[in-house]
């Protein structure tokens, strides 16, 4: 059983300027955060990993490698990082990232359940889980409070309503969005200082052309990227770094 | 030079500082008033694998060194002065004794349950007469078969009335002094004949649980004796320079909270027509603090760096120590002067954040001690010897 979470790294709200004189919000200092719909996925999913499921971390946007990071020292077992290169921010349109999502699913291979966050942030629902099961044409739960799979292919949700929460049921495959509520995980914190995740594959903006050349497998314990950087690692992983990176400027095909 | 952080180290300041913020700033005034960091915050804190940051993983610490340490410290400073107290005499000061000095079947026994949180360490110097002159101490252990006997008293320990194992320093040789006469053993909270009274009603970090500790014919068996006997005053000396480094990331930590309510005050309140923000005056306060807060973070990643390269830094984590607790106060007084009245209102942040900061002054080696340990230290290079 593959359960993938989403997990979308926004601009942390508090961390956003706003420039009278240019008449623009400046993100460039915007710190980026998980959006806190998608931690609580990423809780639930955890619930299913401890009774069997193989878990994906889907990191959606630039800020997202460390949230993969945090997941993998949580003990999510594969990490995929969308990084859309000029596709737009999530919080501004999520369709694009809907879209390089559901290609990726095609290309890659689909899971059995998708969990993604109900709201991007804490004012408005995303349209990213009714969007994605509709593209895929899968079932859709929404507002789940928790989350169990049965033996026979089924999901069952506890889902929040109006006035009461209520059961129900979907065949798998499914997309399921997953209720606000406060916090109780963190990673713990010999997990974060082991190993970073390891192999993280990265998609690209399928929209942008040369599909096959948009899956590549990096290195997570490389050296951070900076300008001025100085790349150190063993020559495969050096060279693998290096090729990453001049692909990234468009110097190599 | 390369001034980044891992992405180990990144991601271990993103996860503290969530649950920092999450679970502790918001229960600042519930902490403050029960006057004890609540029990179920501690095991949450353990249970993340908080209390055991810098220590290497094969004694169930994280593994995250001094740098690790530091952003820890950091980032507790920011929300709870309290808690970084707890943390600082657990970890970097009752713990660290441990893993510098212990033996191996020691750090077994007992530092794997401290990284872990399973239990709470606290270290123990002071006496009521042997404060700053530390080899001064009377708590006296006399050896009477496997065992020495203690007897005295110890006073203004950190973490006392929560401790299951403490760090104690006893003159098993007054006739040596420090130089052979002192030694450190590591004592369990049941020990028959040891006691532990509360002090309270101190000017700030109200849920740091500061005790008092008596010793009646309380007998420690030898096999606690921490490093070798008589050489005590250095296993002391050298857990306090680690511990005076996370002193200084705490204060950079209060500090960094204290120059954002202030930013954040001065942009929103309005005097003569415009945000406060506008005057010079109160400009220049606030570009001072955050020159002195910049300082400070430069000063305490670089020495935090070389205690994790194995360089000699004791000069540096005493001014760590020093700069660090002065700017802390310097920073903190500002932001009670731009908030005006409210600055001055009880359990105000700011108001709280002052007399926190006060303490990093005095304990683990006043500030005139540090400018002695500084100064002793840089005369040694020119064949002076400093005394105190
Ligand atoms: C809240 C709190 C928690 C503490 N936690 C611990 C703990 O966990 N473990 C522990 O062992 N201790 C702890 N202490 C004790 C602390 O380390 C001592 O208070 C400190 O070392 C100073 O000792 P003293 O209070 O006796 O002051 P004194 O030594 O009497 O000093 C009084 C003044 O004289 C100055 N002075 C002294 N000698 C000199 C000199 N040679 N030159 C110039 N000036 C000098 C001092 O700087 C100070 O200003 C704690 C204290 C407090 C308040």
């Amino acid at each position: 059983m593959r359960v993938a979470v989403v997990l979308r790294s926004i601009c942390d709200p508090s961390s956003l300027r706003v420039s009278r004189g240019r008449g623009v919000i400046e993100t460039g200092r915007a710190r980026p955060i998980l959006a806190a719909g998608d931690r609580r996925a990423l809780e639930e999913a955890l619930r299913l990993h401890n009774v069997g499921a193989h878990l994906v971390g889907l990191g959606l946007g630039s800020g997202a490698e460390g949230f993969l990071r945090e997941a993998a020292a949580l003990g999510v077992d594969e990490l995929i990082h969308l990084r859309g290169e000029g596709m737009p921010h999530l919080e501004l349109d999520e369709s694009p990232w809907i879209e390089l999502l559901a290609e990726g699913f095609e290309r890659r291979g689909a899971p059995d359940l998708v969990l993604v966050g109900h709201r991007l942030n804490n004012r408005r629902a995303s349209p990213l889980g009714p969007r994605l099961a509709e593209r895929l044409g899968w079932p859709l739960l929404t507002r789940a409070l928790q989350v169990e799979m049965d033996s026979g292919g089924q999901v069952r949700a506890r889902c929040a309503g109006e006035k009461a929460s209520a059961l129900w049921e979907a065949p798998l495959p499914c997309v399921v969005t997953i209720e606000d509520g406060p916090r109780s995980l963190y990673a713990p914190l010999p997990a974060t200082m082991a190993a970073g995740p390891g192999e993280l594959e990265v998609w690209m903006n399928w929209a942008s052309g040369n599909a096959e050349k948009t899956v590549e497998t990096v290195d997570t314990n490389a050296a951070p990227e900076v300008r001025g950087e100085k790349l150190a690692a063993e020559p495969r992983r050096l060279a693998q770094a290096l090729a990453q990176r001049l692909r990234r400027w468009g110097l190599l095909d | 030079m390369d001034f980044s952080f891992s992405p180990s180290h990144e991601l271990l300041r993103q996860v503290v500082r969530d649950f920092a913020q999450q679970e502790i700033l918001l229960r600042t005034a519930e902490i403050e008033e029960a006057k004890h960091i609540p029990r179920d915050l501690v095991q949450k804190m353990a249970q993340l694998g908080l209390l055991g940051v810098p220590f290497p993983i094969q004694y169930g610490g994280a593994g995250a060194g001094e740098i690790g340490y530091c952003i820890l410290m950091e980032e507790l400073g920011k929300v709870s002065t309290s808690v970084a107290a707890l943390v600082g005499a657990h970890i970097g000061i009752g713990s660290m004794a441990i893993y510098l000095d212990g033996s191996e079947e020691q750090k077994r026994k007992y530092l794997t349950p401290l990284t872990r949180g399973e239990k709470i360490a606290a270290f123990s110097l002071t006496e009521p007469h042997a404060g700053s002159d530390a080899a001064a101490i009377r708590l006296s252990a006399r050896r009477e078969g496997n065992h020495f006997v203690l007897n005295g008293s110890k006073i203004w320990v950190t973490n006392g009335p929560i401790a299951d194992v403490v760090t104690v320093f006893a003159a098993t040789d007054p006739s040596l002094g420090p130089r052979g006469g002192i030694t450190a053993f590591i004592l369990e909270k049941d020990t028959p004949g040891f006691s532990v009274g509360k002090i309270d009603e101190k000017m700030g970090i109200l849920a740091s649980e500061t005790g008092e500790l008596v010793f009646e014919d309380c007998r420690v068996p030898a096999d606690n004796v921490l490093g070798q006997v008589g050489q005590g005053f250095l296993t002391a000396m050298k857990a306090l320079d680690v511990g005076r480094l996370g002193l200084g990331a705490a204060s950079l930590g209060g500090a960094q909270a204290a120059l954002e309510a202030c930013a954040r005050y001065a942009a929103l309140r309005e005097q003569f027509g415009t945000p406060i923000a506008q005057k010079q005056a109160v400009q220049f306060m606030i570009a001072d603090s955050l020159a002195e807060i910049e300082a400070l973070r430069s000063l305490i990643y670089r020495t935090a760096w070389m205690v994790d390269t194995q360089q000699d830094f004791t000069r540096l984590s005493a001014i760590c120590k020093l700069f660090g607790s002065e700017a802390a106060s310097r920073v903190a007084d500002r932001a009670v002067q731009i908030h005006g009245a409210l600055g001055y209102l009880r359990d105000y942040p700011v108001e709280r954040m002052y007399r926190d900061a006060r303490i990093g002054e005095i304990f683990e080696g006043t500030n005139e001690i540090q400018r002695i340990i500084i100064a002793a230290d840089l005369f040694q290079e020119y064949g002076v010897r400093v005394n105190p």
